[in-house]
C-alpha cells in the first residue's frame, strides 16, 4: 500500500516537473520570439537628438526646413534648407558641421553659393547611425 | 596386486561436485560481470540525471530571476487590446507639451484570427504645430513612449519664420511612428 502511494507520488512529481518544464519552454520560446522581433526592427531611433544637434550649429543662419530620414538601416540623412545672411556664414556653417560630425558627408552644391547675400541653400548631411 | 574399487563412487562424486562447483563459479562470474556492467550503466544514467536536474534547477532559478525583466519585454509591444490607448497616448502628447498634435492617419493590421503570440504592425502619421521647443518636445515624448517605437521621415518646416530666432517662429513637424502589436490570448477571436 505504502509502495503504491510512493509510486503515485513519484508519478505526480514527475508529471508536475514535465508540466513546469513545458511551461518554461513555452514562455522562453515566446520571449525569444519577442527579442528577435525587437532586434529585427530598427526601433527607438532618436531623431530629436540629431535634429537638436544640427539646429544648435546654425549660428546666424536661419533654417526653414529640416528633414530627417534613414537610408537603409545604418545611414542617417538630414537635409537642411534655409537662408544664410551671406556666403561666408554658409561656408562657416558647413565647416562647423564638418568639425562636429567628422564621420559625416556634407553636400552643399556650389550653385548655392552663387548669391553673396541672403543665400537660400539646401545642405545634405549623411552620417552613420550611432 | 589387488585393486580396491570401494572408493570409486566417492571419486566420481568428488569429480561431479568439482565440475558443478567450477560451472557454478563460471556462471556466477559471468552473472556478476553482467550485473556490474549494468550497475555501471545505471550509475552513469543516474549521474547524468543528477546533472540534468541541477542544470534544470539552475534554468528554473534563472527563469524565476528574470521573470520581471521578461514581463517588461512584453510591455514594449502594443497589446492588440490596447491599440486605442496607444493612439490616445500619441494624441495626449500635445496636451502635455502644449503643442497641437493631430494624427492624420492611423493604420493597423487586422489581428482578428491571428494566433496568440504573433505580431502585427501599427503605424500613425503625426502632424505637430507649435513653437520650436514644443515641436521638438513632442518628438522627444514620442520617442520615449513606453513602447518600442520607431520614428522615421521627420520633416520640420518653419511656417511663419521669424527673421532671427527659431524660438519665436511657428514650426510644423510631421513624422511616422511605428510600433508592433502583440496578439494576446484574450483578443483572439474566431469568425
Amino acid at each position: 500500500m505504502e509502495m503504491e502511494e510512493e509510486v503515485v507520488a513519484a508519478e505526480l512529481r514527475a508529471s508536475k516537473e514535465v508540466q513546469n518544464r513545458s511551461v518554461i519552454e513555452s514562455r522562453l520560446r515566446t520571449d525569444s520570439l519577442m527579442i528577435e522581433r525587437l532586434l529585427s526592427e530598427s526601433g527607438n531611433s532618436k531623431p530629436s537628438q540629431d535634429i537638436r544637434f544640427i539646429a544648435a550649429e546654425r549660428g546666424v543662419v536661419r533654417f526653414t526646413t529640416i528633414s530627417y530620414g534613414m537610408v537603409g538601416t545604418s545611414t542617417v540623412v538630414v537635409v537642411v534648407q534655409g537662408i544664410a545672411p551671406n556666403r561666408n556664414d554658409l561656408i562657416a556653417l558647413k565647416n562647423k558641421m564638418a568639425m562636429s560630425l567628422p564621420m559625416a558627408k556634407i553636400e552643399l552644391p556650389l550653385s548655392e553659393l552663387a548669391k553673396s547675400k541672403n543665400v537660400i541653400f539646401s545642405m545634405k548631411v549623411s552620417y552613420p547611425k550611432k | 596386486m589387488k585393486h580396491s574399487y570401494a572408493n570409486l563412487p566417492l571419486f566420481f562424486l568428488a569429480a561431479v561436485v568439482a565440475t558443478c562447483g567450477m560451472l557454478l563459479y563460471i556462471y556466477m562470474y559471468n552473472a556478476v560481470g553482467a550485473a556490474y556492467s549494468r550497475a555501471l550503466v545505471a550509475r552513469a544514467i543516474v549521474n547524468s540525471q543528477k546533472l540534468d536536474s541541477v542544470a534544470e534547477r539552475s534554468t528554473v532559478q534563472l527563469f524565476e530571476k528574470t521573470a520581471s525583466a521578461r514581463n517588461r519585454l512584453s510591455s514594449l509591444f502594443v497589446k492588440d487590446v490596447e491599440t486605442v490607448s496607444f493612439i490616445e497616448d500619441l494624441e495626449n502628447i500635445g496636451t502635455v507639451v502644449g503643442s497641437s498634435v493631430s494624427l492624420s492617419s492611423v493604420s493597423a493590421d487586422d489581428t482578428t484570427n491571428m494566433a496568440q503570440g504573433t505580431f502585427a504592425k501599427i503605424g500613425a502619421h503625426i502632424d505637430v504645430t507649435g513653437s520650436w521647443q514644443g515641436v521638438i518636445r513632442t518628438l522627444m515624448m514620442t520617442e520615449v513612449l513606453p513602447y518600442h517605437v520607431s520614428i522615421d521621415t521627420v520633416t520640420l518646416t518653419a511656417v511663419n519664420s521669424a527673421p532671427d530666432t527659431k524660438t519665436t517662429a511657428t514650426w510644423r513637424a510631421s513624422y511616422n511612428v511605428k510600433a508592433t502589436i502583440l496578439v494576446t490570448a484574450t483578443s483572439t477571436k474566431t469568425k
